[in-house]
């Protein structure tokens, strides 16, 4: 089959063939660099954790470290990379399959034990996060999300995503707050930049940069910035959004 | 307790045949609930046999037992399947953290997912009665004396205050109904 003229255009020159590493993940790039990308990832995940809970702290490596021990919400986001790079490993991987088949054993010992019976939250294997997403460090998450965006801020007891029996499930963009206690289900895109107030049940695309608020929801801003709203965590939110919507 | 028990792991298979012993060691390891649950029905046998007398030296050693494991269910899973619930058989626990049942009665072949709250406020002790083959979404709340009727199905997110007639589909806060003939077969 000859490919087409976009598909050419999308793929970088410097990309060696792939001879036997045909990824069903465009977006998790070459199998090879994996290892060095999920580094890259939780480096980031880390400066974002560290960003919000600490914001006039100087990042240096002991307080980084501290805080992978520290922070719950920053263990399971380096627990879900460390497992979704052995799926990935496994689901591409040609003659050592079966290695990364073995160690998906440990690597699900280390959620069960750290992740899913500790902070009641479970990150399903095969959704792709990008670096520097960060989770409520009090858990009780459920995400399933297909995609995940940089920036995105995930708060306690939401759900992304539902089960076996949904028909698809959402695509988060990049700069997204979710607030706690939301739900985010069915086959939807929620856009770069927004909102999820408290509450929300979101089950219909959002555009990019829109606050929603409710169960049904309901368009509460459009073209908001929320960076304050990721970037500290003791900010009384309902407050910080009348004032907001006032002006 | 064991004919609850295996319909209870039926239902996580969704299906009627005879299991293996493989298939039903599997079960137990993955479904955080069916652990909850039998932890539950263990429970609710030991209360059942407390009426015989002659029973007791061998059921009051296994009352701390119960506990150590209903802690153990309600801290480490976050499912809380209080005593004061009667569960039919045929209940399904999809997802584990926040469940929390008490003062209620549960029809057969109900689901109930994430942080669904189901049972009754403090003061007034009465909590719903949910008919048979119920779909409970995640993060609804049914925490007031009303009826559910047969096959309804609770959407996400749903706050239930008043009652709901069978085969019907409520959605939002306060909850209303936004389909009748709903068909939830496909969910459970």
């Amino acid at each position: 089959m000859k490919p087409l003229a976009k598909d050419i255009d999308a793929t970088p020159m410097t990309q060696p063939v792939a001879s036997t590493n045909v990824t069903a993940y465009p977006l998790s790039g070459l199998n090879q660099r994996a290892h060095e990308q999920i580094g890259v990832k939780i480096s980031k995940d880390i400066d974002l954790a560290h960003m919000r809970r600490w914001p006039n702290r100087a990042m240096n490596p002991t307080s980084r470290l501290w805080l992978l021990i520290a922070s719950p919400g920053l263990r399971i986001i380096v627990l879900h990379r460390l497992a979704h790079w052995v799926y990935l490993k496994h689901k591409n991987g040609g003659k050592l399959k079966w290695l990364w088949r073995i160690m998906s054993i440990p690597a699900g010992l280390l959620k069960l034990t750290l992740m899913k019976l500790s902070t009641q939250s479970d990150i399903a294997k095969d959704c792709e996060i990008e670096g520097g997403v960060s989770f409520s460090d009090q858990g009780n998450i459920i995400f399933g999300a297909r995609k995940a965006g940089a920036g995105t801020v995930i708060g306690t007891r939401v759900t992304v995503g539902m089960n076996h029996i949904d028909k698809g499930r959402p695509e988060i963009g990049r700069n997204v707050w979710i607030g706690p206690d939301c739900v985010v289900f069915g086959a939807i895109t929620v856009g770069d930049g927004a909102t999820l107030l408290p509450g929300t049940v979101l089950s219909k695309s959002i555009p990019a940069g829109v606050v929603m608020q409710g169960n049904f929801p309901r368009l509460v801003l459009r073209n908001f910035d929320n960076s304050e709203l990721r970037m500290r965590q003791d900010l009384d939110v309902m407050q910080y959004m009348d004032t907001k919507r006032e002006s | 307790m064991f004919e609850n028990i295996r319909a209870d792991v039926l239902r996580v298979h969704r299906s009627t045949e005879p299991l293996r012993l493989k298939d039903i060691l599997r079960s137990f390891w993955v479904n955080y609930g069916l652990q909850a649950l039998v932890i539950y029905r263990f429970g609710r046998w030991l209360s059942g046999v407390r009426k015989h007398c002659f029973s007791w030296p061998f059921t009051l050693p296994l009352y701390p037992l119960y506990w150590v494991l209903a802690a153990w269910a309600r801290n480490a899973y976050g499912i809380n399947l209080d005593q004061s619930a009667t569960i039919a058989p045929g209940f399904y626990i999809n997802h584990f953290g926040g469940v929390e049942v008490r003062n209620c009665i549960i029809g057969p072949h109900c689901n109930i997912q994430q942080q669904a709250k189901v049972g009754a406020a403090e003061n007034t002790g009465m909590g719903p009665i949910i008919g048979k083959g119920v779909w409970i979404g995640a993060h609804s709340r049914i925490c007031a004396h009303v009826t559910v009727g047969d096959g309804a199905a609770i959407g996400v997110g749903a706050v239930v205050t008043q009652d709901v007639p069978d085969h019907c589909l409520v959605l939002g806060n306060p909850a209303r109904i936004a389909q009748r003939d709903y068909d939830n077969r496909p969910l459970l």
